[in-house]
Parts: structure tokens; C-alpha cells; sequence
């Protein structure tokens, strides 16, 4: 009974995302402009790709908050559920823990129709995150085949693309979606599923 | 007694680290086999010979992992079972080996500290400050005392997510996600006060970044909210009968094992490195019952001890020019799940050789001898009460071995 007193007495925190997004709701550490040098690599041929930024603060770029960090190749046609299986080849575990705090009261994604399933066999999409270490990539891409159809995959994060040990995801299974940040918010994350889903967000 | 803390690959030949947890002295030794101590496979990354199979028994082996949705990371559990009960079990490391340790090598410091945070992102504050430990000649007592903080506020948040995964094994759905809510309460101030949720960036050589320490003010709230649902959790009796004698280590399981951290802090033994390490005036937290219960009442304490640190220092932006040693030094933080080791070797103002080993790496092998007689649905109590996770103890070493 006094779980419930409480609850009541510290009302709705649950975001307010895709209405409004807050200041709280995003991290100031992602890159706004490019930088002249990159010890990571995230200058390719002098481009600054942004999915390979680790935000490590060592270069002259300012950094500061931003919503729409996603590259959304390929979304699917879906208006209501999404099932997203989660799949770990090589994390610091921040990637995790900011995955997981979607279903936190702060987040609560099911209200988006989002739910997590604990098998590849249930998913839409397989939401990726790390560098793919070696025993890792034939069970990321045993997951990908065990997918029905349609299916996609959506990378979270700058190992996944390439930082820090140099591989990427999309040498081992097709890529639809990025997500940059090191590690990406869980208001990014959100952004990056309603996308892939097909649902129109701002 | 000297506790083994690890063991690496150096000049052909196996270097160990001992540890006396009361004066805080460390051994660094080169032997030509491994020490004979149970924890020592484990320390270079072997678990087979932790699976001992009983004469005579008709279990059956299942490996949960590594793309478990209940594990929810890439690592492994191969478990003997025969029925509910769990027979012999060892966790499966190598899933999680990305080369990290070699990528922090022939860099400027800076850079090998931004690699070094990814390198077990939850507990970067620690794995820096251990690192910058080993390696500043001239430490500055203020830029300590900052550090010190945002070692504590990051045990919060991994203590409160902790509890918040034992509650939610409990299915005490409410109380799991006040917890939930707390632990993104301190992602949220430590990404206001140093412009990151994890704090990457803030730890350098001489020097931590603070954006706006005014924001701090907030965990006033933050504590009083704590306090009021620590009280009503135990009250909970479904949780507390679920931890009570699950996944239970006596004191001379830690000794043998040489297991460290809040394990070790739960069944009696006092190793705590902050004991030693002159930032810090602390005497460390212990319950003696060895079980899930008990770590976790020692997680409650140390949050209560936690925020009495955070209120005592002046976190603020602090700049020093602490010269760099060079040759091989040594490193110790405690986490939020036991102490982090950093040897590393400087030449030529940049680390040629590092050796890492997080608590997880040993104290997954006490897990392993906790659980064992267990049933399957005590498995959950029994593995979130160490917060261990397979990227830390997946770290070992980089450079010639």
C-alpha cells in the first residue's frame, strides 16, 4: 500500500518524448561540428563521420546536446507494435545499461508500443551494440538468419561502427540504421526504433 | 593474508600481484608456472578447471549465454543441472575480448585514458582513477579529493542498479523501478556536472573536468528518497526471504578463492581498498552472513556512507601539473563490486605495456561456488548481488606477453 502512496505522491516522470524532448533527456557530449583531427578515426578522407565518434573531448570540436543523431537507411512500414531482440558482441556495458533504462519509469518504451523479446525468433529488429569481438560475430549472424521476415538491424554506438578495434557490424550482417554516441542516450535510442519502425517522429 | 590479485603474461614469464588488503602493500612477482592458488586460471582467463563434475551423477550440461535475453550481454554460464538443482557451474570468459588493452598502448596519455573508459564503461571513474594512481609522480590532494567524489557517485548509481535488478527477481515491480528511477537520477547529475552520463572525459592526467557542480545539490533529494524506500524494501519479506541463505560464501570460501569487493565485504572479510588509500578516511562496511541478503545490506550502507563523502568535498573543476613516473607502477580503486587493478608501463611518457583485472573477473568464480547446490530460480538473487559483468572481466592485458 505505501509503494502505491508513493508512486502517487511522485506523479508522472515518464518523458514526454516523441511530444517534447527535455535538456535532462540528452547528454551534452556529442560532437556539433567536425573537428580538424580525430586520433579515433572519425575523420575518413578528411569527412567527419559522426557514428564513429567516441566523444572523448580531446579534439576542438564544441560539443552539446543533440536529438536526431540516427541514419535510418531502410525503415520498415510498421504503425503499431515493434519487438526488438538485443543483441551484445562487445560492449563496455554502458550501451546496456542505456538500453535498459528504457523500460525504466524515466523512458517506459512500451507506451510507444516498443517491447524487448528474449529471442531473435520474435524480432523485428535486432538492436546491436559493440565492437564485434571474434566469438561474438557467428551468433550475431546465426541471430540475423533466425529473424522472420521483415527484418531489420540497427546499430547502436561508435564500436559498432568502427572505433576504438576497427570493426564494424556491417562486415558481418546488413546494416540498416545507426545510431551514433559513445554511448547513445536512451531518448536517442527511442528516436532511432520509431524511425526504423516507420512512425513519423520530429 | 595476502590475497593473489592477478596474473599477466610479461618476458615469457607469468607476473603476479599480491595483495595484503590491511597495509595495502602489493607484491609484484615473476614466476615460470602459475601460482598455486584456485583463483590463478581464472586470472588468465581459463575457467574449465572450476567445472568439477560429481562421481556418479546423472546431470545434464546446458549453457545459458551468450545471447541470453536474461543474461542481456555477451557472455556465458555452463551449468551441469540435474532437476532445479545446480550440480557444477563456471562462467564462460572470451566472449567480450575486443583488444582494448592493446589500442590504449603508444598513445599520449589522454587518448589512453578515452580508450581506457570504454574499456568497462560503468566503471570508468574507477578504472581511471586506478590508472591515473599508477602513473601521476606528484599527486594533488584537491584533485584527489574530486576524484574520490565521482568515484561515489558512480558506486550510487551502480549500487542502486543492483537493487533494482534484486528487486525486480523478487517481481517487486513497484520497488524495482523507484530503484530503476534513482540510478538514472545519478546519470542525469553526472552528465549535468561533467557533460557525460558515465563520466568519460572527466578523469585526466593532473586535472578533472567539472561543468556545473551546482547540479550536485540535487542528490539532497536523491538521499531522502533512498532512505524512505530502503525502509519500506525491508519490510519487504518476499524480498528478504528470496536473498536470505541464496547464494551463501563463508569466510573461508572468500580466503581460498581470493575473492574481493562486496562479496568478500559480505561474508566478514574487510578488503576494501579505500582503507588504505590515504584520500580516504574509511573503515569498511561488513556483514558476516555471506549470502545475497547480506550484500546487499552492505550496498545500503555504503550508499549511506556514499553520500556522507559526496557532502564532505568541494567538488569543483581542479587543474595541477603532476609529472609522469615512468617505468612500471601499479594502480588500485574500489569499484562499486570490488577493487579494479591497473599495471602499467610508461616509457617515453607513453604506456608501453598494461595489465587490467576487474573484481568481476574474480569474483564470478565465488559466484560460481555460491550458487552451486542452488536451484535455477535462485539463480537470479544470486548472480545480480555481485553487479559483476562480462566486459570487466573480460579485460586482461596489452603488449608483449
Amino acid at each position: 500500500m505505501m509503494w502505491i502512496i508513493r508512486g502517487l505522491r511522485k506523479g508522472v516522470i515518464t518523458s514526454r518524448y516523441p511530444e517534447k524532448v527535455s535538456d535532462e533527456e540528452l547528454s551534452p557530449s556529442f560532437p556539433l561540428k567536425a573537428p580538424e583531427e580525430c586520433p579515433f578515426g572519425a575523420l575518413e578522407d578528411g569527412r567527419f563521420n559522426p557514428k564513429k565518434c567516441i566523444s572523448c573531448r580531446l579534439c576542438d570540436a564544441p560539443f552539446g546536446r543533440k536529438l536526431d543523431v540516427e541514419d535510418i537507411k531502410n525503415p520498415l512500414d510498421f504503425r503499431r507494435s515493434l519487438h526488438v531482440f538485443f543483441l551484445d558482441v562487445g560492449t563496455c556495458h554502458a550501451c546496456n545499461r542505456e538500453v535498459a533504462q528504457l523500460h525504466s519509469p524515466y523512458y517506459d518504451v512500451h507506451r510507444l508500443g516498443i517491447f524487448f523479446t528474449p529471442t531473435p525468433k520474435h524480432a523485428d529488429v535486432l538492436l546491436v551494440a559493440g565492437c564485434p569481438a571474434d566469438d561474438m560475430i557467428p551468433i550475431l549472424k546465426e541471430a540475423y538468419e533466425l529473424m522472420p521476415e521483415p527484418k531489420r538491424i540497427l546499430v547502436l554506438g561508435a564500436c559498432a561502427n568502427g572505433s576504438l578495434c576497427g570493426r564494424k557490424v556491417r562486415t558481418f550482417v546488413p546494416v540498416d540504421g545507426y545510431v551514433a554516441g559513445c554511448p547513445p542516450t536512451p531518448v536517442q535510442i527511442t528516436r532511432a526504433l520509431l524511425k526504423i519502425a516507420g512512425r513519423d517522429v520530429e | 593474508m595476502k590475497a593473489l590479485s592477478a596474473v599477466f603474461r610479461k618476458n615469457g614469464r607469468y607476473l603476479t600481484v599480491w595483495l595484503d588488503y590491511k597495509s595495502g602493500k602489493a607484491e609484484l612477482e615473476f614466476t615460470d608456472s602459475l601460482p598455486n592458488r584456485k583463483i590463478a586460471p581464472a586470472l588468465i582467463g581459463e575457467t574449465e578447471p572450476y567445472m568439477k563434475i560429481p562421481p556418479g551423477t546423472n546431470a545434464v550440461p546446458l549453457t545459458f549465454g551468450p545471447a541470453a535475453g536474461g543474461l542481456g550481454q555477451a557472455g556465458a554460464f555452463e551449468i551441469l543441472t540435474y532437476g532445479e538443482r545446480i550440480v557444477a557451474i563456471r562462467p564462460v570468459y572470451g566472449y567480450k575480448r575486443r583488444g582494448l588493452e592493446k589500442a590504449m598502448l603508444n598513445r599520449p596519455i589522454e587518448e589512453s585514458i578515452a580508450v581506457l573508459e570504454r574499456a568497462a564503461g560503468n566503471f570508468a571513474m574507477a578504472y581511471t582513477y586506478a590508472f591515473l594512481r599508477a602513473i601521476e609522480a606528484n599527486p594533488d590532494e584537491e584533485v584527489w579529493e574530486v576524484r574520490k567524489a565521482l568515484l561515489e557517485l558512480e558506486r550510487l548509481y551502480n549500487h542502486f542498479n543492483v537493487i533494482h535488478k534484486l528487486a525486480g527477481a523478487a517481481s517487486q515491480k513497484v520497488a524495482t523501478m523507484h530503484f530503476h528511477a534513482l540510478e538514472e537520477d545519478i546519470l542525469r547529475i553526472l552528465s549535468r556536472l561533467l557533460g557525460h552520463r558515465y563520466g568519460f572525459g572527466a578523469n585526466r592526467p593532473g586535472e578533472v573536468r567539472i561543468l556545473n557542480p551546482e547540479v550536485l545539490e540535487r542528490l539532497k533529494a536523491v538521499k531522502r528518497e533512498f532512505h524512505t524506500l530502503e525502509e519500506e524494501l525491508l519490510k519487504s519479506k518476499i524480498l528478504i526471504d528470496r536473498l536470505h541463505s541464496t547464494c551463501r560464501l563463508t569466510r573461508e570460501d572468500i580466503i581460498e578463492l581470493d575473492a574481493v569487493g562486496i562479496a568478500a565485504r559480505g561474508s566478514g572479510v574487510p578488503r576494501d581498498v579505500r582503507v588504505f588509500d590515504r584520500v580516504y578516511s574509511y573503515g569498511p562496511i561488513t556483514c558476516n552472513d555471506g549470502d545475497a541478503l547480506a550484500r546487499m545490506m552492505v550496498r545500503m550502507e555504503e550508499i549511506g556512507r556514499a553520500f556522507e563523502i559526496l557532502e564532505s568535498v568541494d567538488v569543483k573543476s581542479v587543474k595541477s601539473d603532476p609529472s609522469l613516473r615512468e617505468g612500471i607502477h601499479l594502480g588500485l580503486a574500489e569499484a562499486a563490486h570490488g577493487d579494479v587493478l591497473v599495471l602499467v608501463e610508461i616509457k617515453g611518457k607513453r604506456p608501453r605495456w598494461i595489465g587490467l583485472r576487474g573484481a568481476s573477473r574474480v569474483n564470478y568464480i565465488a559466484f560460481a561456488r555460491g550458487i552451486t547446490g542452488n536451484i535455477f530460480t535462485d539463480f537470479p538473487f544470486g548472480l545480480e548481488s555481485f553487479g559483476l559483468n562480462f566486459a570487466d572481466a573480460d579485460l586482461w592485458q596489452g603488449g608483449e606477453e
